[in-house]
């Protein structure tokens, strides 16, 4: 019993102060683009949608899609399942989680940062992925949401 | 013998999880990506239950015998073909301690896929899609709350609902309707000695349950924030062997044919999920000796729930949800189907449980909820506990802390 009591003093003590505070004061809000290495130029937010839960596998120009993602911890990824795939962030891990431990499919894959992330998309052909709008890319990669 | 609350393996645990809670924060990693190809996930959940009242799954007062460990790898071998596993060790209070299986063992060919749809096939052991939460009833960061819904999700055909050893073929289409997403499955599997027990204390022998069904899900344009599911599974065994009767030993043959049907909706509203599914389950149970039949039951049992999430922030989640199950809808009170051994509130469950979850990080989770109950329908005990002890209203706490790695 003692360990337990340890483990959730360790947890009030240390994690919880910072989580009661950490929404309203930490995050930037910052707009993010669609960015894809695709001749496809404009999806809509139901092929989005569809994409990042990775049922929808092809482009409408019949290539293979490559779904890139921050970790779910980076605030780029929860500003992008608000704006963009207008889901809570739970709801899409929510997904993610029942596929990897259903043997029903695989999360997108997973990049570091955000230089990591436009490294990608600019290098693997039929990639997707988002970034900051504030960070340059060449035009060609940027993806058009039909809303 | 003298309780106590952390045995030798407990302790084990406890200290993992204290160890892995101060290494948490520090790391990031959702899964360990191998190589490209193949990755490896697992999770540790360490569950605590509190039920004063009737024993849970032969439990009371304060246990952590609640316990699973979950490993899986997903391989991929090109874009068509993966192979995915999973191992489980559950320990659930007195019922199981410490069992391993392997949850499913699969291979997928991908047939074909196409910017409006996708379709192919699983071989091996595959989970049962029914309804929104069947397929992962054991992964607990996928359920809404520390169990999944027990108006729906029946803990005493566990067996039947988990898994069959056979084909699922999958159709996903991408129309101007919405997304449409068809599974269709057969197989069969064991029947474990766990649910032999429950036809008779002392039986010898062994079966199959022959399974299929299929699962519709259909998320429209007009409003993709709604989900609409109907499930339907259909099971029939055949178990033979021995059972004693008094003094008399006989060959016996148990003879089960289930129907369920499982319509699921789910919206959400922004920070808000509203659920409701409603379940109908169709039983004939026979049980035949050489002097004819014995007994034929023939039932339908009715469950349904609604429930509300509301997604507080990036940390917090909380759950509110109300069910009832009928274990014979035309006897909604069991004072018809009560026997000296089984009293009428087994017969019937309505419960009222509230619960939170908070995300402590990526990879850490604690989940606890509350139930006031009225009825035990569904309640495990211990093999041969009286039901007449069981008390019809009744409190039961459960938390879980899982770590995801």
């Amino acid at each position: 019993m003692k360990h337990i009591f340890y483990l959730l003093n360790f947890i009030i003590v240390f994690a919880l102060p910072s989580q009661l505070i950490a929404d309203s004061s930490t995050i930037i809000e910052q707009e993010i683009i669609l960015v894809a290495n695709t001749s496809v130029d404009s999806i809509s937010t139901r092929e989005l949608r569809s994409i990042y839960s990775t049922k929808l596998k092809k482009w409408s120009n019949g290539q293979a899609i490559q779904v890139f993602n921050l970790a779910p911890e980076n605030n780029h990824f929860r500003q992008f399942c608000l704006q963009n795939l207008r889901l809570q962030p739970h709801q899409l891990e929510r997904i993610w989680k029942r596929m990897v431990f259903t043997g029903t499919g695989t999360p997108p894959t997973i990049v570091s940062s955000i230089d990591e992330m436009k490294n990608k998309i600019m290098t693997t052909p039929g990639a997707i992925g988002y970034i900051p709008n504030n960070i340059e890319i060449p035009q060609q990669y940027k993806l058009k949401v039909i809303k | 013998m003298t309780k106590t609350y952390l045995t030798s393996k407990n302790k084990v645990v406890v200290n993992c999880l204290l160890a892995i809670t101060l290494v948490s924060n520090s790391s990031n990693v959702l899964s360990m990506d191998i190589s490209d190809k193949l990755t490896l996930n697992a999770f540790i959940n360490q569950g605590y239950v509190n039920s004063p009242d009737n024993p849970y799954y032969g439990e009371k007062d304060g246990s952590f015998e609640f316990r699973d460990l979950v490993l899986n790898a997903n391989w991929h071998v090109n874009e068509n073909i993966r192979f995915s596993g999973q191992a489980l060790n559950r320990t659930v209070g007195e019922i199981e301690k410490s069992e391993y299986s392997i949850d499913y063992l699969l291979v997928d060919f991908t047939l074909a896929a196409e910017s409006n749809y996708t379709t192919g096939f699983r071989l091996g052991r595959n989970k049962i899609p029914f309804g929104l939460y069947n397929s992962a009833r054991d992964i607990s960061i996928t359920r809404p709350g520390v169990v999944v819904p027990e108006s729906t999700y029946f803990e005493e055909y566990r067996d039947l609902l988990l898994s069959t050893n056979g084909i699922n073929l999958y159709y996903d289409s991408f129309n101007q309707f919405g997304i449409f997403q068809l599974e269709a499955y057969a197989g069969s599997r064991d029947v474990s000695d766990r649910t032999l027990e429950r036809y008779s204390s002392d039986f010898n022998g062994s079966g199959t349950y022959e399974s299929k069904g299929f699962s519709v899900n259909f998320v429209p344009n007009i409003d993709q924030d709604i989900t609409f599911n109907f499930s339907l599974l259909d099971s029939t065994s055949k178990v033979t062997g021995e059972a004693s009767y008094g003094f008399f030993t006989l060959p016996v043959q148990f003879n089960f044919d289930g129907q369920f049907k499982i319509a699921s909706v789910q919206y959400s509203l922004q920070d808000w999920v509203f659920t409701t599914e409603y379940v109908l389950a169709d039983t004939i149970s026979t049980i035949e000796t050489p002097f004819g039949e014995v007994s034929n039951k023939n039932i339908q049992s009715e469950g349904y729930y609604f429930q509300a999430e509301w997604l507080i922030n990036q940390n917090f989640t909380a759950l509110a949800r109300y069910d009832e199950y009928f274990v014979n809808n035309q006897d909604r009170d069991g004072k018809s189907s009560a026997t000296a051994e089984f009293p009428a509130n087994n017969f019937f469950a309505k419960g009222l449980t509230v619960g939170g979850r908070w995300l402590i990080n990526s990879n850490l989770s604690l989940t606890a909820e509350y139930s006031k109950k009225s009825g035990t329908a569904g309640i495990q005990t211990a093999t041969n506990y009286d039901l007449n002890n069981l008390k019809k209203d009744w409190n039961l706490f459960r938390a879980e802390l899982t770590y995801q790695f």
